[in-house]
């Protein structure tokens, strides 16, 4: 490029550089503060602009789902300096589970300084407990299997009422989904092989499930299935050629996500457990369904 | 000789505790919270503060997106992502390093692009859409000149660029385009589209006021 990098500030904090173009000035930005300076007053400078708008109000709906999206929504952990992060990312620290796909949102040739902390975990105890499930549900999900059955099996591929009702489906979980467990939902509503059914379960309640084969992607949800006894949780297994546990449900309405192999004419069950898991499953499965 | 008369009743003294003062009280009745002291409240994970700040910043991050993205639907989902980005990066927000307008603004613009860019990839690309586009930015950015103090602010500084500034502004940041495409767009060298941006910048950081 001929261009002189410094002159891209202007187009930068309008996001109107290409991706390379981007990623080339942030660069410059983590190393030159006079550049680092301009763009970071160029970007409060667009804010400004946006204060010409006339404000609209969304529909109160969009905040309805926001909130109850963000109530099983972990947060970042903090941008640590490098000495507070040296104690943290040794043993304990788990890879995160939340999507973080736009990782440095704000442009943050800006805000990263080099010493920014790779994330390591320092999670505050009140919001501990949430990632650590989630994490856990993630790992034991990497190598999975997958199938239910029993009641309705429904097989579509494409036909338009099909397609309405795992919408629905869709809808119904939207609130309490992650980012992740949308773009999983999404991978597989596009799939040919999309399929989706109910595995109801002994004692109330059911297990709503969509997967498909071809894009190695399952979303369980529990739904209606009583409180588990006091100190145990509901635990998911998926047998095929052997037993593998494919998460923990703690409470009502949780949704497990699954990626990995599907193998035909294996079976989904679920057990209650002792609140950490089992290796294997130690009581009757309440639910238990076969992979169409 | 007679007592002197004692005006002075004997328990005044007494009688003097200083009613209603309590230093506890000297709490001033809350105020209305920042955006950035509800931001940093949010980033602790207090749902209500959260609450707050959406309730301030959706109406103006909402009308924001819809300008880069113009479909209502999308816009909306837009504008959720954008908070649930805001909720879970609340976190990295530096005070020292920006507004919390600016950093909310930065998120929901860059969302709002990228959902451009990747929808409307082909769609948006030929100038005449975009001399379109640019005319009814035009007005419609006069029409709200009139109706908020903030809004006469940025028009008063959009009205101290050049028109060629004030064009190829308009275009990236109310319309989504690179400065590539807005070179295109006005049929200009890359390079005047990046210099028109940066120079148009400057001007109006100086009379917007912020601080450099």
């Amino acid at each position: 490029m001929n261009e002189r990098q410094h002159d891209m500030t202007g187009a930068w904090a309008l996001d109107a550089l290409g991706e390379e173009e981007r990623a080339r000035l942030e660069e410059l930005i983590a190393q030159d503060p006079t550049t680092a300076a301009e763009a970071r007053a160029f970007q409060e400078t667009a804010g400004q602009l946006a204060r010409g708008l006339d404000p609209v109000p969304p529909r109160p709906a969009i905040k309805d789902e926001l909130m109850a999206r963000i109530a099983q929504t972990r947060q970042l952990s903090p941008a640590l300096s490098e000495e507070d992060a040296a104690g943290a990312d040794a043993p304990g620290a788990e890879p995160t589970a939340a999507t973080d796909s736009a990782a440095d949102p704000v442009g943050t040739g800006v805000d990263t300084s080099p010493e920014a902390a790779p994330d390591a975990e320092v999670v505050p105890l009140d919001r501990y407990r949430t990632a650590r499930r989630r994490t856990r549900w993630l790992a034991a999900a990497a190598a999975l299997l997958m199938v239910t059955t029993i009641a309705g099996i429904g097989l579509w591929s494409g036909e338009r009422a099909a397609e309405e009702e795992a919408r629905a489906t869709i809808a119904a979980m939207e609130a309490e989904r992650a980012s992740q467990e949308e773009a999983m939902a999404s991978t597989i509503m596009a799939a040919k092989d999309a399929t989706q059914m109910t595995i109801p379960a002994h004692g109330g309640g059911s297990l709503d499930l969509m997967y498909s084969r071809d894009e190695k992607a399952m979303l369980v949800k529990a739904s209606g299935l009583p409180e588990p006894p006091e100190g145990s949780a509901y635990q998911l297994w998926v047998m095929g050629e052997s037993m593998e546990s494919v998460g923990m449900i703690s409470e009502d309405e949780e949704m497990v996500m699954a990626h990995g192999e599907l193998p035909e004419s294996s079976m989904l069950e679920l057990t209650i457990e002792p609140a950490e898991g089992s290796d294997q499953p130690t009581s009757e499965a309440i639910a238990k369904g076969m992979l169409t | 000789m007679s007592p002197p008369p004692t005006g002075v009743a004997p328990g005044r003294g007494s009688a003097g505790d200083p009613e209603g003062f309590d230093p506890a009280v000297a709490a001033e009745a809350e105020a209305p919270a920042s955006l950035a002291a509800l931001l940093h409240r949010a980033s602790l994970g207090d749902e209500g503060a959260f609450s707050r700040l959406y309730d301030e910043a959706a109406p103006l991050l909402f009308a924001l997106i819809r300008r880069v993205v113009r479909d209502v639907a999308l816009s909306e989902e837009v504008l959720q992502e954008v908070f649930v980005e805001i909720w879970t990066h609340a976190t990295r927000f530096d005070a020292r390093r920006g507004s919390a307008h600016g950093w909310m603004c930065t998120i929901a613009h860059r969302r709002a692009v990228d959902t451009v860019r990747a929808s409307e990839a082909t769609r948006r690309r030929d100038s005449a859409e975009g001399e379109r586009i640019l005319a009814e930015q035009v007005v419609d950015a006069a029409e709200e000149g009139v109706r908020r103090v903030e809004s006469q602010r940025v028009q008063t500084a959009l009205r101290s660029l050049t028109a060629h500034q004030a064009e190829a502004i308009r275009l990236a940041y109310f319309g989504g385009y690179s400065h590539r495409e807005v070179a295109a767009l006005l049929d200009i060298p890359v390079g005047t589209a990046k210099t028109r941006i940066r120079d148009g910048m400057i001007v109006l950081r100086d009379r917007l006021g912020v601080a450099s």
